[in-house]
């Protein structure tokens, strides 16, 4: 009796073929020289399929729009199962792409595949490579963050420099004159249709070009074997191991994601390893000579990619008998090694770069974080990082530190990192004077203006219960929703102590103007917003203010601004 | 095995060995994949993608309604879709229609039967796409002994009046069964 998956593909057979083709491979002729090539082509096969499949995958969260792409890539990122796995795989995925793709190059050359009819091998691997080139340039821009926003920027920058065609090609290729939601759709149709079907041709070309120089090559009298089993299993092996390692990767290594892009900002972007050549070339020719750079080197390295199986017509296939054209082919990539080293070496030496690198790190985990604490609004925005991006773009860091940079002990404002938790009440109280908080400021070299620790002699306040009380209070007032939850009878304690003792000499806690601030309230919403919009006022710090005042902030600039001051 | 028979059995076992390496090495690869592909795709069934506001949600004045009159109220509040935080946008609505006093009907305008939207005729309710009839008590009806495909009466929403103003309180319920299931409960349970 015929098994049940044996009636199936029967009954298949006769009315599609389909088995019969599937297998026919399984036939088919293996020469022993298009052993190696013919595994690297398996593995670049599997490499493009890990792509398609978590690419499938991707699109099903991701909403290529300028307000949703940014948060929908964070929540593939960050909140979808296995979210984070998946997009990793189709990031390093691409880089593996490329990296079997080069390799399957070098071994179509080594192998001498484009010899004896194998023209077409190697023209369609070239056209494979460029492929994985074209995902690479339209998935940058995908997730609208800023690395792939700028990087962006500069690449279409330089479509636009080309000769007569420049303009016309990067308004087609940016839809528009500006980035917007229609070069996301334009890079999203590219990305995902075009360039997927153009791979899936050009793939299937070079399997038909192998399969006819593998008959050319028996016809002439080459020994071969069959297909399967060899053959399968050290293609098996190829695709297992390329699997294996972008699977790896995907898992240990977290894939960049990179604060949304910021168009008012500036962010210094670099290109994927595999570009990096280009992009250190362009270093070299400025000016009227960046063309150089951009097409005509470029230019002459693809031609002679592609013209190499016209240009090296000598019969043999060993490498020792075309040392030349070695030479020339191996110097591409020495050339772009070096390039790739120089460019690498130039970034680490570069200390306005590193420090660059180092604020979008903490840019980016900011980001991240705050877009866990509470999602994105309509308009794309993460709230309190529009705060944290405010508060730099004011200037506030030039006086005031946060999470320890600047450096706390040169500012000339207190440092606000905690601001209003317990622990940051806690040592202000200690010692208001010290360069942390007021020791700098301007007007603390007026005497009048010392306001002293909380153990201080004119001061009746020494166990430490009672400056817990005190802080307890003090940590209430701001209604910060960060504060753990406050003890209602110690922070009664605390007021009264603070209404009994010297802090009622300059300090109101019922709103009436002193020399102090006023405590009531102190670091909420509404007392924020007042002593921003005028930190001179008596209300704040009156006559010693020294502090800009802010008070043309538009209403919902603020609103980000004071969230983030409460997150601190 | 094959034509290729006069191999020794030494050779036919490697043969095998490969063949049935290679099956396993490419399977294994693709199944590697499979679980988080699963997991991944499968994510919204596990966790609420989507969070409609809980609670009572404003529905305006009382005055606004008058008594007998069926009124069609949109409900606003704060949602999160997905990765997206929206605030004040339409998460539903229902059929006002006062009764004595303060008292209100509040009905869900979502039909029971697949969820369209229920209209009010002249002297019924009528879901326009396969012709659920509701009487404007919302009670299942099938006047003239036409078939209705609704499997229960619209759903009643919970309200309150406050200070002269209406809170309703949005939920939806579970489509196509006899039984009123609350979904809103079920997901926020």
């Amino acid at each position: 009796m015929k098994k049940l998956h044996e009636l199936l593909a029967g009954w298949l057979e006769t009315r599609t073929g389909i088995p019969g083709a599937l297998s026919a491979h399984k036939t088919q002729p293996v020469t022993p020289e298009s052993r190696l090539y013919r595994a690297s082509a398996a593995a670049l096969v599997m490499a493009f399929a890990i792509q398609a499949i978590t690419g499938l995958l991707l699109a099903m969260y991701y909403s290529p729009s300028v307000t949703d792409a940014w948060g929908s890539v964070w929540y593939i990122h960050s909140q979808v199962s296995w979210g984070g796995f998946i997009r990793g795989i189709h990031y390093f995925g691409a880089s593996a792409m490329v990296v079997v793709g080069i390799a399957h190059l070098v071994l179509l050359f080594v192998t001498g595949a484009y010899k004896k009819q194998g023209e077409m091998i190697w023209i369609s691997a070239i056209l494979i490579l460029f492929m994985c080139f074209g995902f690479g340039l339209t998935g940058y821009l995908l997730p609208w963050d800023q690395e792939g926003y700028w990087a962006s920027q500069v690449r279409t920058g330089i479509v636009g420099s080309l000769p007569v065609i420049g303009s016309l090609a990067k308004t087609l290729l940016v839809a528009g004159s500006e980035f917007g939601n229609l070069t996301l759709t334009r890079f999203y149709s590219l990305h995902v249709l075009v360039l997927p079907l153009l791979t899936v041709l050009f793939i299937w070309l070079h399997f038909r070009a192998m399969g006819r120089r593998e008959k050319h090559l028996i016809a002439n009298g080459q020994p071969h074997v069959l297909f399967w089993p060899t053959q399968a299993f050290i293609n098996a092996v190829a695709i297992a191991l390329v699997t294996a390692v972008v699977l790896l990767v995907a898992f240990w290594v977290e894939a960049p994601l990179q604060p949304p892009a910021d168009p008012n900002s500036t962010y210094e972007a670099r290109p994927e390893w595999y570009f990096l050549f280009l992009f250190q070339l362009l270093r070299f020719f400025e000016g009227p000579m960046t063309i150089i750079g951009t097409v005509i080197l470029p230019g002459v390295g693809t031609t002679f990619l592609i013209a190499l199986p016209f240009l090296d017509r000598a019969p043999e296939a060993s490498l020792r008998h075309r040392k030349f054209w070695t030479a020339l082919f191996a110097s591409i990539f020495v050339f772009a090694g070096v390039l790739s080293a120089i460019a690498l070496n130039n970034d680490a030496n570069n200390e306005g770069f590193q420090r660059a690198k180092a604020a979008q790190e903490h840019a980016k985990a900011s980001a991240l974080a705050m877009a866990e604490e509470q999602g994105i609004d309509v308009a794309g925005r993460i709230p309190t990082y529009e705060g944290y991006k405010l508060f730099e773009t004011h200037g506030c860091l030039s006086c005031h530190a946060v999470e320890g940079r600047p450096d706390p002990e040169e500012r000339v404002a207190p440092d606000l990192s905690g601001y209003l938790s317990r622990q940051w009440f806690r040592d202000f109280l200690k010692n208001p004077m010290s360069p942390k908080f007021f020791g700098n400021a301007p007007a603390a070299e007026d005497t009048e203006w010392d306001m002293p620790a909380i153990q201080h002699e004119d001061i009746d306040i020494t166990s430490k219960a009672d400056i817990e009380a005190i802080v307890e209070w003090l940590a209430a007032q701001s209604g910060k929703a960060l504060v753990p939850p406050i003890d209602p009878v110690k922070a009664a304690k605390g007021l009264e102590l603070i209404e009994d003792e010297a802090c009622s000499g300059c300090h109101s806690t019922e709103g009436e103007e002193m020399d102090g601030p006023i405590l009531n309230g102190y670091g909420s919403v509404a007392w924020l917003e007042g002593m921003l919009r005028a930190p001179h006022d008596p209300m704040y710090f009156g006559e010693r203010n020294t502090m800009p005042s802010f008070e043309d902030i538009p209403a919902e600039e603020m609103n980000f601004l004071l969230r983030y001051l409460q997150r601190l | 095995m094959t034509d290729e028979a006069e191999n020794t059995s030494s050779k036919v076992s490697r043969r095998d060995w490969m063949a049935r390496g290679a099956l396993l090495l490419s399977g294994g690869a693709l199944a590697a994949l499979f679980g988080p592909a699963l997991r991944f795709v499968a994510f919204p069934a596990e966790t609420n993608t989507t969070e409609a506001p809980r609670g009572f949600l404003p529905a305006g004045s009382t005055a606004r309604y008058r008594p007998g009159v069926p009124i069609r109220v949109a409900l606003k509040g704060t949602i999160k879709d997905a990765w997206t935080h929206r605030s004040d946008v339409e998460v539903g609505s229902a059929w006002v229609t006062r009764g004595e006093n303060d008292q209100f009907q509040v009905l869900s305008t979502i039909c029971p039967h697949l969820g369209c939207a229920i209209s009010h005729e002249s002297t019924h309710f009528l879901c326009p796409c396969h012709g659920s009839y509701f009487s404007e008590a919302g009670e299942r009806q099938e006047p003239d002994g036409k078939p209705n495909p609704s499997p229960r009466g619209m759903d009643p929403l919970e309200w309150k009046v406050e200070d002269n103003q209406l809170w309703i309180k949005y939920e939806r319920f579970e489509q196509g069964t006899d039984k009123r299931l609350s979904l809103t409960r079920k997901q926020e349970a």
